[in-house]
C-alpha cells in the first residue's frame, strides 16, 4: 500500500452515493382509484419482495463495490511477486550425469527443472527467455520466446544424459545468445560437478542457482585390463573412490559378458580413493565390465567397462634425425616392436603406411600423404592434414587440455617446461588436444581408417620426456594411433563422445543398438559413420552392412562423481555465489481493480436496465 | 387524476334536453318476464287480463264465468277457461358505485356514472317502469324510494345529485343489500369500476337471485392505459395501499395484461349468469353509450 492515505476518499464518496441513492428512493407518490389490478401486475415482481430489496440494494452494493475497488486502486496497493521485470533472461540448464543423482525432494535435474519452470512462470508480459540444455554439448532447446506454454514444454522435454557437464559451452552459447540484449541475465542451474570456468566478460547478468544438498556417492574412476608381455594373466586396475562423507560398502564384481570372474566385498572409509588390482586369466579378449553394487545417489558411474586386448605385438616405425628419449620410451613399451629409420622416400613412406601399426615423425616431415593408418607428428609439418606449422611461441606454457581423450588420459601437462614450439593449425577436421594460451599445440585427427597425431614442439626442447607422463603419454597414443585399423576392435568411450567409423562402401545406413535396446538408424556419409548418441552408460552396438562395431560408454569423470554441493561457480577469478530464483518486485494491483471495477459497474448498469 | 368539481345540482345540466327528448322513446328491455308490482306495458308472468292470448286451463268452480270459452265447450262439452297475458310494470333498480374509487377521470367516472344512471332511470320512467336507486359505498348505503312516472324525473334527479363519493368499494354488500331492499326481482343496472376483489360474488349473487342485470363497467382513461412514468409509489384512494412500481415497458405490460385478464373475467363471469356486461371508458359520450351501445346489447331499445 504505497498512498494508504487515499482510502480515506471512501468515507466521503461513499457518503455522496448513499445520499444519493437515498435521494433518488423517493418516489413520486400518485394516487390511484384502486391498486386491485396494480397489486397483481406486480405481483409476480413482488412475489420474491426480498430478493426484489436485495436487488435494489444490490445496485447500491455494486456501485459502493465499484467505489472502493477505484479508491483501493488510488492507494496504490501491490503485492510482492516473483517477476523477471523486463528482461531477456536465459536459463542454462545443467543435464549431465551429476544431475541424475537423487537427492532432497528428487533428482536434482527434476529439481532444475521445476525451478526453471519458477522462471518461466515469474515472466512478465514482456518479458522473454530462451533455453539452453548443455551436457556433453550445450544446445538452444529454445531460443528467446514470450510463449511460457512452450518454455515448460521446452523444460519438461529435457532429458538427463551421463555425459559430463560442458559448462563453459553452455555458458558461452548462453551469453552469445543474450548477446548485446539490455538487462539480460543468465540463470544457472547446475549443481556446480564440472572444471571451474574460464572467466567471460558480458554485460548480461550471470545468476547461479545451486541444485543438491548432500553427496552420497561412490565412483569407478578408473578401470583398465592390460596384459604385461609374457604375462599369462590380464591385470586389471580399478579405482574407486568414496564420494560420501560416511563409510560405505560395496560389492565390486568384474564380468566379461554375462561371466562372472570376481567379486569383493569393499568398504571404503570417508573420501577414501582405493585401487585393485586383479590378476584374471581370460581366455578370450573383449569387454570386462566392473559393477559396483552400493546404494549412492548416482548409478551412472557404478558401472565401467574395459577392453582386454589380445597379446599382439604393435610395430612402430620412428623416423627421426635421432631421439633417444623418445626411442627408449617407445621401446620399453610393452608389445611394442620398435623399427627404426632416418629418412624414407615416398614409395618407402607409401609402403610403411600399410607395414607398420604407427609411424612416428620427428622433425621429418612425411614424404607422402597416407590413404590410412597411423601417424604421429613431432614438430613436424603435416601433408596439409592434419596440421600446418604456424607462427613460433617462445616458452609456451600448456594452458588447457583435454584429460578426457584417451591420448591424454593420466598425463598432466601442466607443468611441462618448453623452450619453444610452433603453433599449429589444425585443419578441419581435427580437434585440438592441448592448448599454450589459445594456440594449439597438440592436435588428433581421426578419420576412415587413419589416425593423426601432432605435437607442436621439439620433445628434446622441452622436459617432457623426464617426466613421469611421458610414457603414459606415448603409450596413450601408440594405442590410440594403432586403433586406426582396429575398427572393429571394441573401444570404451566417454559419454558423449562423437564416435567416427568407417562404414563400408556399400552400405548407406548403420543400425545402432543403444544401451536400453532401443535401437537407431544413422546414416553413413562419404564413407563414415558418426554416431554421438552416446549419452548414456552401457554397451553399444553398430552394424553397417556386414561389419560389426561394438563399444562401451561409462562415466569415469571425477567431477561428475564428486556430488558435493558447491557455494559459488567459479568465472575465471570471478565468483559467481549461488543465489535465488527471480527477485521478488513489487507487482501493482491498482490495473485489476480498475478493470474490476469496470466490471462491476457494467453490471450495475445492466441490472438497472434489467428493471424495466 | 384531480379532485372533480362539486356535482352539479341542476337537473339541465345533468342530461340536456335533448337528450332527454331522445331518450323518450327509448325503453329498457329485459330479457326475463317477471312479475311485477301493478298494471304496466310489461308482459308479465301472471296470467292477466291483456287482449294477448295466452293458454287455456280447465275450468274449475268459481272462477270467472266471462273467460270461459264457449266455443270449445260447443265443440267439445267441456268447459275451458282461456287465459290472457297479464302486463305489468318492471322494476328497474338501478345500483351507483359512489365510492372514492370512482372520483377519477376526466370527466370523473362518477360524474358520468351519475349521468348514465339519469339516463337509465329516465328511459324507465318515460316507460311506466318502477325506478329505485341504490348508491353504495363503504358503510353507508343509500337507497330511494319507488319512483314511477314521468312526473318523478326532477325528483330523480335531485337525489342523484346529492350523491357524493366518498368510501370504499364494498360491491358484495351492496347487492346483498339491494336483494334484500328490493321490492321484487327486477333488472339491476350496475354502474361501477368493479374494482374491488369481491367483485365476483357480488355478480354471483344477483345471479342467483333470478333477476336480470347489466353491469356497466366504467374505466378513466388513465386506468385504461396508464401514461404515468418513473418511479412511483401508487397510492390507493380507498385503502390507502401502496404499491412501488418502476414505470417501464415490462410493467406496463404486464399491467394491461392484467387489465385484459381482468376485463374478460368481468365479462364472462356475466355471461354465465345471462347478464348484459358493457365497459365503458370515461371520454365516451354517455348518450352514445345510452343509446347505440346498450342498444346493440339489446338492454335499450
Amino acid at each position: 500500500m504505497l498512498a494508504p492515505l487515499a482510502l480515506l476518499a471512501l468515507l466521503p464518496l461513499a457518503g455522496i452515493i448513499i445520499l444519493l441513492y437515498l435521494l433518488r428512493l423517493r418516489r413520486r407518490e400518485v394516487i390511484i382509484p384502486s391498486v386491485f389490478l396494480w397489486r397483481r401486475a406486480v405481483q409476480d415482481v413482488q412475489a420474491n419482495a426480498p430478493f426484489q430489496k436485495l436487488r435494489r440494494n444490490l445496485l447500491l452494493l455494486l456501485q459502493l463495490a465499484a467505489l472502493t475497488a477505484l479508491v483501493a486502486g488510488l492507494a496504490a496497493p501491490y503485492v510482492m511477486a516473483r517477476r523477471l521485470a523486463g528482461r531477456s533472461t536465459v536459463i542454462v540448464l545443467d543435464a549431465s550425469a551429476s544431475m541424475q543423482a537423487k537427492d532432497e525432494g528428487g533428482t536434482r535435474l527434476e529439481q532444475a527443472k521445476q525451478r526453471a519452470a519458477e522462471i518461466v512462470k515469474a515472466m512478465g508480459r514482456r518479458d522473454e527467455a530462451a533455453l539452453v540444455v548443455t551436457a556433453a554439448r550445450a544446445s538452444v532447446a529454445l531460443p528467446f520466446s514470450g510463449d511460457r506454454r512452450r518454455l515448460l514444454a521446452a523444460l519438461k522435454a529435457a532429458q538427463p544424459t551421463d555425459c559430463p557437464t560442458n559448462m563453459r559451452d553452455g555458458l558461452l552459447l548462453a551469453l552469445s545468445l543474450a548477446g548485446k540484449r539490455p538487462k539480460a541475465r543468465v540463470y544457472v542451474l547446475t549443481d556446480g560437478a564440472f572444471p571451474p570456468l574460464p572467466s567471460v566478460a558480458s554485460p548480461a547478468e550471470i545468476r547461479f542457482l545451486r541444485l543438491g544438498r548432500r553427496n552420497d556417492n561412490v565412483a569407478i574412476l578408473a578401470f583398465e585390463a592390460a596384459r604385461p608381455p609374457g604375462a599369462k594373466e590380464h591385470q586389471v586396475f580399478l579405482r574407486l573412490k568414496n564420494y560420501a562423507p560416511q563409510a560405505k560398502q560395496c560389492v565390486v564384481s568384474l564380468y566379461q559378458g554375462e561371466d562372472l570372474l570376481d567379486a569383493e566385498q569393499v568398504e571404503l572409509r570417508p573420501g577414501e580413493n582405493r585401487v585393485e588390482t586383479y590378476g584374471l586369466a581370460l581366455k578370450k579378449a573383449g569387454v570386462l565390465r566392473a559393477d559396483l553394487e552400493v546404494q549412492d545417489d548416482l548409478p551412472a558411474d557404478n558401472v565401467a567397462y574395459a577392453f582386454a586386448e589380445p597379446a599382439a605385438p604393435l610395430s612402430v616405425l620412428l623416423v627421426t634425425p635421432g631421439n633417444l628419449f623418445l626411442e627408449q620410451a617407445l621401446v620399453v613399451l610393452p608389445e611394442v616392436k620398435v623399427f627404426k629409420a632416418a629418412g624414407l622416400s615416398a614409395e618407402e613412406a607409401t609402403a610403411a603406411y600399410t607395414k607398420y601399426d604407427v609411424l612416428v615423425f620427428d622433425r621429418v616431415t612425411p614424404p607422402a600423404a597416407p590413404a590410412s593408418g597411423a601417424v604421429m607428428l613431432i614438430a613436424a609439418e603435416g601433408w596439409g592434414q592434419p596440421v600446418t606449422l604456424g607462427q613460433e611461441i617462445a616458452s609456451p606454457t600448456i594452458t588447457q587440455w583435454d584429460s578426457q581423450h584417451p591420448v591424454l588420459r593420466y598425463v598432466n601437462l601442466s607443468a611441462v617446461q618448453i623452450a619453444k614450439a610452433r603453433a599449429l593449425e589444425p585443419a578441419a577436421g581435427a580437434t585440438v588436444l592441448a592448448r599454450a594460451g589459445d594456440r594449439a599445440v597438440v592436435v588428433a585427427q581421426e578419420r576412415a581408417e587413419l589416425r593423426a597425431l601432432a605435437f607442436g614442439w621439439n620433445f628434446l626442447d622441452s622436459d617432457l620426456p623426464l617426466r613421469v607422463g611421458f610414457p603414459v603419454l606415448l603409450s596413450n597414443s601408440v594405442r590410440w594411433l594403432a586403433q586406426a585399423r582396429g575398427g572393429a576392435k571394441p573401444i570404451t568411450v566417454r559419454p558423449g563422445a562423437l564416435l567416427r567409423f568407417a562404414a563400408p562402401a556399400e552400405a548407406n545406413e548403420a543400425e545402432v543398438t543403444l544401451p536400453d535396446g532401443r535401437r537407431r538408424t544413422v546414416t553413413a556419409t562419404g564413407g563414415q559413420v558418426a554416431f554421438t548418441d552416446t549419452n548414456r552408460v552401457g554397451l553399444y552396438h553398430m552394424r553397417a552392412g556386414d561389419q560389426e562395431w561394438r563399444w562401451a560408454v561409462d562415466l569415469r569423470n571425477p567431477e561428475e562423481s564428486d556430488l558435493s554441493p558447491k557455494g559459488e561457480l567459479k568465472l575465471g577469478e570471478r565468483k559467481v555465489a549461488a543465489g535465488t530464483g527471480p527477485p521478488k518486485v513489487e507487482q501493482h494491483l491498482w490495473p485489476y481493480l480498475a478493470l474490476f471495477a469496470l466490471a462491476v459497474l457494467l453490471g450495475e448498469w445492466h441490472l438497472y436496465h434489467r428493471r424495466y | 387524476m384531480s379532485r372533480p368539481a362539486a356535482s352539479r345540482s341542476t337537473r339541465s345540466y345533468l342530461l340536456s334536453p335533448q337528450f332527454l327528448r331522445r331518450l323518450e322513446q327509448a325503453a329498457i328491455a329485459s330479457r326475463r318476464i317477471m312479475v311485477g308490482r301493478t298494471k304496466g306495458e310489461r308482459r308479465s308472468a301472471r296470467k292477466g287480463t291483456s287482449v294477448e292470448f295466452a293458454d287455456f286451463r280447465s275450468y274449475t268452480p268459481g272462477d270467472d264465468l266471462r273467460y270461459l270459452d264457449w266455443n270449445a265447450y260447443a265443440r267439445l262439452q267441456r268447459l275451458f277457461l282461456k287465459l290472457f297475458m297479464e302486463e305489468e310494470d318492471l322494476h328497474v333498480y338501478l345500483l351507483l358505485d359512489t365510492s372514492r374509487s370512482m372520483d377519477f377521470g376526466s370527466p370523473t367516472k362518477f360524474a358520468w356514472s351519475v349521468q348514465a344512471a339519469a339516463a337509465l332511470a329516465y328511459i324507465a320512467l318515460c316507460s311506466g317502469d318502477r325506478v329505485v336507486l341504490f348508491a353504495h359505498a363503504e358503510g353507508e348505503g343509500r337507497n330511494s324510494r319507488i319512483y314511477r312516472g314521468q312526473g318523478c324525473a326532477p325528483e330523480l334527479f335531485e337525489w342523484l345529485a346529492r350523491l357524493r363519493p366518498e368510501g370504499g368499494t364494498v360491491l358484495s354488500g351492496a347487492s346483498k343489500w339491494l336483494l334484500n331492499t328490493a321490492p321484487a326481482p327486477g333488472i339491476t343496472f350496475v354502474v361501477s369500476d368493479l374494482l374491488s376483489p369481491d367483485w365476483e360474488a357480488a355478480i354471483s349473487r344477483l345471479g342467483a337471485a333470478g333477476g336480470d342485470c347489466c353491469a356497466l363497467q366504467v374505466f378513466s382513461r388513465e386506468e385504461f392505459q396508464p401514461t404515468a412514468q418513473g418511479d412511483l409509489r401508487l397510492v390507493d384512494s380507498e385503502t390507502g395501499q401502496a404499491r412501488e412500481v418502476t414505470m417501464g415497458a415490462s410493467v406496463l405490460r404486464r399491467y394491461l395484461r392484467e387489465r385484459d385478464e381482468f376485463l374478460t373475467a368481468v365479462r364472462k363471469t356475466c355471461h354465465r349468469y345471462g347478464f348484459s356486461h358493457l365497459f365503458v371508458v370515461t371520454d365516451e359520450s354517455v348518450e352514445d353509450v345510452i343509446l347505440k351501445s346498450l342498444r346493440r346489447l339489446q338492454v335499450v331499445r
